[in-house]
């Protein structure tokens, strides 16, 4: 039973879904202290569909030209589709997150999976909306069951960080061991009071390992927004989940078709053994083979000690069931975990945690980039970075960023304050969080962000800014690639292009890493494909990883095109309606057209370029690294006569060709979307995708 | 351990097995919603009993602990917990973990010995331990 004072009650009549749908969302406003129950019209759910698309659209709604982060009228929106919540089908637990992010005041939106998004549109919303700022923590808590929002004052809540904020709650919300897998609690960290890359973890019950585990959302500072907002966490409770609560048209057919998806998935991973018990991680030693894995900061692409982190090492570790998933029906089973782990730094110094399996993202970024070829230490600092509610990608690259700073004497120990940070010094990645976590230190600088970073730099220590630009790579601005992209020419236009969708896009590995047959263009239209196709799966509440991940090496776009056709035959269930593929890429499209226009709205599109360090080798030893390589491309593509040329000589003229390649290549990309050169959406598209009366700019 | 063990050579095809246990647990005549399998292969001039094994492969991917081993050592379904992931419907290496739409929720053979009992060939046998 919860403790707590409520300061404000509201009570609503839980209504049953339709085809998918609460076709209404809750407003809270904590500046006024109100909160309103608002229809979303047929309209809306027509041309935005849910998930990114309501998020987008509610927050650009919410907020005007001008306004900024840390401003009450910024809004977090959470957002579910209309399949978020099947029970029987894998991955469907996404929901989509937006709001202003604070390191540009650029709008983001990312996904999270859990249970949160499920048993919000349980308890009668498809979305929340969060204005407003409260002059006091305070938690807000929405019971499905009996139709209650509460806001609390939290002022007393010992609980800061993350897993002990979920577990606290989890355990007073519920009243009794069942309900507690009916109870997700949405909050940040202690860290996310000092950075402004904060993120957000929700929580889900897990009954067979009997406590509570957290999934991130990816990078965009919404727990820095959260936290502004002085809230503290976020909880929502339904209990009595079944797999017809959505109400769809045919559950017989959305049964049977996921009992076949069951199958599928049961049977490539009896005989991809591999990916069944060590998941994405299985890509670091293909990667490292391949020399594409991110090292040092991006400097290079492999490392001796890679198998440190390899495949078989995760698999020593983690031998959980293979289908641990962070919500009901999804048999992929990428939540791996392993109990009593004993964490060796911190406040937590000697306690026993549950601790998940690591993915490749977070070997290779927490890991090799920053040097660390230890799984323990990758473990701990992502533990901590998850009960902290600091962006775990974000604190990878900003310390790999830092790390090759001090190894180059661009910032000694009066900075760090004494730290020896160097690349696979674990412990003062660890240290460095705890200070992030109290506000005190360097943690607080970090906390900054790599811009501020850099201005630090250029103004105290008169650093070079454009070197500092070339090496830093900022993951808030980056569709952060899971592969090395400095060598790989389509990797490089996604910079600040799009927000996440194109991560994912080493896993059609045949068409970029093995296909040498398709043309520059041909793969630019593949990767065009697989972002729209990840935009709409997002815009129904789907996790992709159902869609492609299953033989991840077997797969193609091909493939990914088939599966949107299965999914349209489930949509066809859930709602009634026979959507037709084309129609699904064209809503999905629309989305991507309102992100870029919400960007230029708030100003937002002049970060462009990537850091050339994402684009080619920036010192003399990357380019010696792989000087047959690049001494080919500059005397057989680019034409360059190489006599006489010295180290410098090669870099800069390597870096006039590859830039000029890749104008070329974005110019090529914003044409095929009906932008002009500068990103903006033209007349024709903005009427082709009827966004005008949206808009309105 | 109580279970059901199925001798395929032994059976004649007369679906019988199916029927009776269609019609206690559903009152399904035609045998469809048998929790056993009967196949006929006419080809081969042959007939395939598969039965569940009690091989606890359900429990363990079964997210919420609605599968359990009861007393004799028979996997059981609590369908107050279920939560209709039909995960186990997908993974039973047998085929045998059964859905209908008529049921709401997955259901299995609870080794009760009606099709056993019904069995005149002697293709279906009830052992335990």
């Amino acid at each position: 039973m919860l403790k707590l004072k409520p300061i404000m009650e509201f009570a609503y009549l839980p209504t049953s879904l339709k085809k998918g749908y609460a076709d209404k969302y809750l407003y809270v406003n904590l500046s006024e202290n109100a909160i309103y129950e608002h229809a979303i019209t047929p309209e809306m759910k027509a041309r935005y569909v849910g998930g990114n698309g309501y998020a987008l659209k509610l927050l650009w709604d919410a907020v005007e030209k001008g306004t900024t982060w840390r401003d009450a009228e910024n809004a977090l929106v959470l957002a579910t589709g209309p399949m978020t919540g099947l029970s029987q089908y894998p991955g469907m637990g996404s929901m989509a997150l937006a709001s202003l992010c604070p390191e540009k005041n650029t709008p983001k939106d990312c996904a999270i999976s859990g249970h949160f998004g499920p048993y919000l549109k349980f308890s009668g919303w498809d979305a929340l909306k969060i204005k407003g700022k409260a002059e006091k923590d305070v938690i807000l808590i929405i019971d499905g069951n009996s139709g209650r929002v509460r806001i609390y004052d939290a002022t007393f809540v010992k609980e800061r960080d993350a897993h002990a904020l979920a577990d606290f709650l989890t355990n007073n919300i519920a009243d009794n061991e069942l309900e507690k897998s009916g109870v997700s609690v949405l909050c940040a960290g202690r860290g996310a009071e000092h950075s402004i890359n904060g993120a957000l973890s929700a929580s889900y019950y897990d009954v067979k390992m009997k406590c509570v585990r957290l999934v991130q959302a990816a990078r965009a500072g919404l727990g820095s927004v959260m936290r502004d907002k002085r809230i503290l966490a976020v909880a929502v409770k339904y209990v009595g989940t079944n797999g017809a609560l959505n109400n769809p048209v045919d559950l017989h057919e959305i049964n049977r078709m996921a009992i076949e998806k069951h199958r599928e998935i049961a049977r490539a991973l009896r005989e991809n053994a591999d990916f069944s018990t060590c998941g994405t991680a299985l890509f670091i030693s293909t990667a490292g083979e391949a020399e594409m894995l991110p090292v040092h900061n991006m400097q290079f692409g492999t490392h001796k000690n890679v198998k440190n982190i390899g495949a078989d090492e995760i698999r020593k570790r983690f031998k959980q069931s293979k289908t641990s998933s962070c919500w009901y029906g999804c048999s992929v089973g990428c939540c791996r975990a392993i109990k009593d782990f004993r964490l060796r730094s911190g406040p937590y110094r000697n306690k026993k945690v549950l601790l998940d399996a690591p993915d490749y993202e977070t070997l290779a970024y927490l890991g090799a980039n920053c040097g660390i070829f230890n799984i323990d230490a990758i473990l701990e600092i992502r533990y901590y970075c998850m009960t902290y509610g600091v962006e775990v990608i974000t604190y990878a690259t900003e310390m790999a960023f830092l790390m090759e700073c001090y190894e180059r004497g661009v910032i000694n120990k009066e900075f760090t304050g004494g730290h020896e940070l160097k690349f696979g010094n674990y412990q003062v990645m660890l240290d460095i969080l705890h200070e992030m976590a109290d506000g005190r230190g360097i943690g607080l600088i970090v906390g900054m962000g790599l811009e501020a970073i850099k201005e630090v730099l250029v103004e105290e220590y008169d650093e070079d800014r454009t070197f500092l630009d070339d090496i830093g790579i900022n993951p808030n601005e980056l569709a952060l690639h899971t592969f090395l992209s400095k060598d790989v020419l389509q990797y490089q236009n996604t910079y600040d292009r799009n927000e996440r969708y194109e991560n994912e896009l080493y896993r059609h590995a045949r068409a970029f890493l093995k296909d040498t047959a398709l043309s520059l263009e041909e793969k630019v239209l593949i990767l065009q494909k697989v972002e729209t196709l990840h935009e709409a799966l997002y815009m129904f509440g789907c996790c992709v990883l159902p869609w492609q991940e299953v033989n991840p090496w077997q797969s193609d776009v091909g493939d990914s095109l088939q599966q949107i056709q299965v999914f349209c035959r489930l949509y066809k269930a859930m709602s009634g309606e026979d959507i037709p593929l084309k129609e699904v890429m064209h809503t999905a499209e629309r989305i991507a057209h309102l992100r870029q226009l919400f960007k230029i709205r708030m100003n937002a599109t002049e970060s462009g370029f990537a850091p050339y360090r994402f684009i080619g080798p920036v010192t003399k030893r990357e380019y010696v690294q792989k000087q047959e390589l690049y001494d080919a491309e500059l005397l057989n593509d680019a034409e360059v006569e190489l006599d006489g040329l010295r180290g410098y000589d090669k870099i800069h003229a390597l870096r006039k060709y590859r830039m000029e390649k890749l104008n070329k290549l974005i110019g090529y990309i914003y044409e095929l979307r009906g932008w002009d050169d500068e990103g903006r959406p033209e007349e024709k598209t903005i009427a082709l995708y009827e966004l005008a009366d949206d808009i309105q700019i | 351990m109580k279970r059901i063990v199925a001798n395929s050579e032994l059976c004649m095809g007369c679906n019988i097995c199916k029927i009776a246990c269609a019609t206690t647990y559903f009152r399904d005549e035609s045998g469809r919603l048998a929790r056993l399998k009967v196949e006929t292969n006419n080809e081969l001039d042959e007939n395939v009993v598969t039965v569940c094994t009690q091989c606890n492969e359900c429990i363990d991917i079964c997210p919420v602990n609605a599968l359990y081993k009861d007393k004799s050592g028979v996997v059981v379904l609590n369908r107050e917990v279920c939560v209709n992931c039909l995960i186990c419907v997908g993974y039973c290496p047998h085929g045998v973990m059964m859905y209908s739409k008529k049921s709401p929720v997955p259901f299995k053979c609870v080794s009760c010995g009606i099709c056993v009992k019904n069995c005149s060939s002697g293709a279906l046998s009830m052992k335990k331990k």
